[in-house]
C-alpha cells in the first residue's frame, strides 16, 4: 500500500484499529476516525509508530462523509457487515442490528456497479464472532425471555475450535480487499467466521 | 375461502400492491383494516373492499408514528374483535440519485417510511397477534435481495435488504409464539410506486446496457398487482402453515436475466 492514504471508520478498536495497523505495516498513511477521543488517541499513536503516518480523526459518522475525495483517482471501499443479517438469523434480540448489516451490504454492492465507473471498487465483509469490544456497547433486555429452546452444538466456531477471529484475522481480509491484489474484484462479500454460520443458522 | 374467520392489517392499502392484496383477503372471506396516508385513496379503496368481503375499515395513519399505528390497531381490534395477518407493505422508492448527491434527511426519510415503518408496524400489531397466533408478510423487494443494478437506487436496495433481514430475525424470534412471519420480494409490478420516485442527477450514472424485455417470463411485461397479491395470499394462509422465514421472489425471472 505504499503512497496510499486510507480512512478507516471506527479505528479506535477491535476491527477497525486492526485493519488501521496492517495498511500502515504496508506503507499506507491512515486516518482514524473514531468518535471515542481517548481510544482514538492511543490508536493512531500505535499506528504512526508502525508506518509513514497517522492522524486522528474525532467525528461522528452520523455526519455527513468522505466518500467524495475518492472520486479524484479511483479507489477502494470496503464495508464490514456482519453474518447477522446475511447468513444468520438465530442470535435472538438483534432483529434491528441484523436489518442494518443487511442494509450494509446491499448498500456495498449497488455502490459497486454505481461507482466501477469511476475505478471504485466497494466490496463487503461479513465477520462472524470476533474478539472485540462491541459487546461492551450491547444492550441485551430481556433477551432469555425471547430465547427459543434450542440445543446448538457446544463448538460454534469449528474452524477454532470455539475461539472466536482475533481482529487481526479479519484486517487481513481487507488487507487483500483493499489494495492492487483484488484489483478485479468489486461487490464481492467475504464471509470470515471459521464456518460458524454454516452450523449455525 | 381461505382466510374466513380471519382479520388483516395491511399498511400502504390505498394502492398498488396493498390494495390489490386487500380485495383478495376480502374475497377470501377476511375483515381487512386497510391503513394508509392518503385520505383520497383510502376511502375509495375501503370501499371497495368492504364490497367484495365481510367488512373493511380504513385507517389513516402515518407508520413512523409509534402512537399512530397504535390507535389503528386498537381501532381495528375494538371493531373486528381480533388481529390475525398484518401484512406490512407501505412503502416509498424516494430518491434515486449518484450516492455523492444524496442528502442525509433524503436517506432518513427511506429509512424511515420503509424500515421503521415496517419495525413500528410489527411492534404495534404483535400484542393482538399473540393472544391466537398469525402471520406477518413484509414487502421487500428483489432490489437490494437478488437484484442490485438499479443504479441510482442504493439506498432503496437499503431499505429493501433490511426489511428481508428483519423479516428472517423475527420468523426465528416469533416462532414459538406461532407467528409466522415471510418476505415477498416483487420485481417489477404496474403500481404507481415509479410515478413518485425522484430522480436527481442520474444522467450521470447511465450504463450502456440494455435491459430491454428483461422480465423474461412476459416479454418484459410487469406484474400486476394481483400476481403479487396472490403470493401474498399463498403464504398468510394455512396453505403456508409450515412456511417461516421465506423469502418469496415473485418476478419472472427477472433477476436471472438481470443481476
Amino acid at each position: 500500500m505504499d503512497g496510499k492514504v486510507a480512512l478507516v471508520t471506527g479505528g479506535a478498536s477491535g476491527i477497525g484499529r486492526g485493519a488501521a495497523l496492517k495498511f500502515a505495516q504496508e506503507g499506507a498513511r491512515v486516518g482514524l476516525l473514531d468518535f471515542n477521543p481517548d481510544r482514538l488517541e492511543a490508536a493512531a499513536a500505535e499506528v504512526d509508530a508502525a508506518g509513514p503516518g497517522a492522524m486522528a480523526l474525532q467525528a461522528d459518522v452520523r455526519d455527513p462523509a468522505a466518500l467524495p475525495h475518492l472520486r479524484i483517482r479511483g479507489g477502494s471501499i470496503v464495508i464490514t457487515t456482519s453474518v447477522n443479517g446475511s447468513r444468520m438469523y438465530s442470535n435472538v434480540g438483534a432483529s434491528v442490528y441484523a436489518a442494518s448489516r443487511a442494509a450494509r451490504l446491499a448498500l456495498g454492492k449497488m455502490l459497486a456497479l454505481e461507482l466501477a465507473r469511476d475505478r471504485i471498487r466497494v466490496n463487503v465483509i461479513c465477520p462472524g464472532s470476533v474478539a472485540t469490544n462491541i459487546w461492551d456497547n450491547t444492550w441485551v433486555l430481556d433477551r432469555e425471555g425471547r430465547r427459543v429452546a434450542s440445543e446448538f452444538p457446544v463448538v460454534v466456531v469449528p474452524l477454532s475450535g470455539d475461539k472466536p477471529a482475533t481482529a487481526e484475522q479479519i484486517a487481513n481480509v481487507v488487507l487483500f480487499l483493499v489494495p492492487d491484489m483484488a484489483s478485479h474484484v468489486t461487490g464481492e462479500v467475504v464471509v470470515i467466521d471459521g464456518a460458524q454460520s454454516l452450523l449455525k443458522g | 375461502m381461505l382466510l374466513e374467520g380471519k382479520v388483516a392489517l395491511i399498511t400502504g392499502a390505498a394502492s398498488g400492491i396493498g390494495r390489490a392484496t386487500a380485495l383478495r383477503f376480502a374475497r377470501e372471506g377476511a375483515r381487512v383494516g386497510l391503513l394508509d396516508f392518503n385520505p383520497d385513496t383510502l376511502g375509495e379503496a375501503a370501499s371497495e373492499v368492504d364490497a367484495a368481503g365481510p367488512g373493511a375499515m380504513p385507517l389513516l395513519a402515518d407508520v413512523r408514528d409509534p402512537a399512530a399505528m397504535n390507535a389503528a390497531v386498537e381501532q381495528l381490534v375494538e371493531r373486528f374483535g381480533r388481529l390475525d395477518i398484518l401484512f406490512a407493505n407501505a412503502g416509498i422508492a424516494g430518491l434515486w440519485a449518484p450516492v455523492g448527491d444524496i442528502r442525509p434527511d433524503e436517506f432518513d426519510q427511506l429509512f424511515s417510511i420503509n424500515v421503521r415503518g415496517t419495525f413500528l408496524s410489527v411492534q404495534a400489531a404483535l400484542p393482538a397477534l399473540r393472544v391466537q397466533g398469525g402471520s406477518i408478510v413484509i414487502t421487500a423487494s428483489v432490489t437490494g435481495n437478488a437484484m442490485f443494478s438499479s443504479v441510482g437506487a442504493s439506498v432503496y436496495a437499503s431499505t429493501k435488504a433490511a426489511q428481508l433481514a428483519f423479516g428472517k430475525m423475527l420468523a426465528f424470534e416469533l416462532a414459538h409464539e406461532r407467528i409466522r412471519v415471510n418476505i415477498v420480494c416483487p420485481g417489477n409490478v404496474s403500481t404507481n410506486i415509479l410515478d413518485h420516485i425522484s430522480y436527481r442527477n442520474m444522467e450521470k450514472l447511465r450504463y450502456p446496457v440494455r435491459h430491454s424485455g428483461d422480465v423474461p417470463l412476459t416479454d418484459g411485461a410487469p406484474a400486476t398487482p394481483d400476481q403479487i397479491a396472490s403470493a401474498v395470499l399463498f403464504l398468510v394462509s394455512d396453505e403456508a402453515s409450515y412456511v417461516t422465514g421465506e423469502a418469496l421472489v415473485v418476478d419472472g425471472a427477472q433477476s436471472m436475466f438481470r443481476g
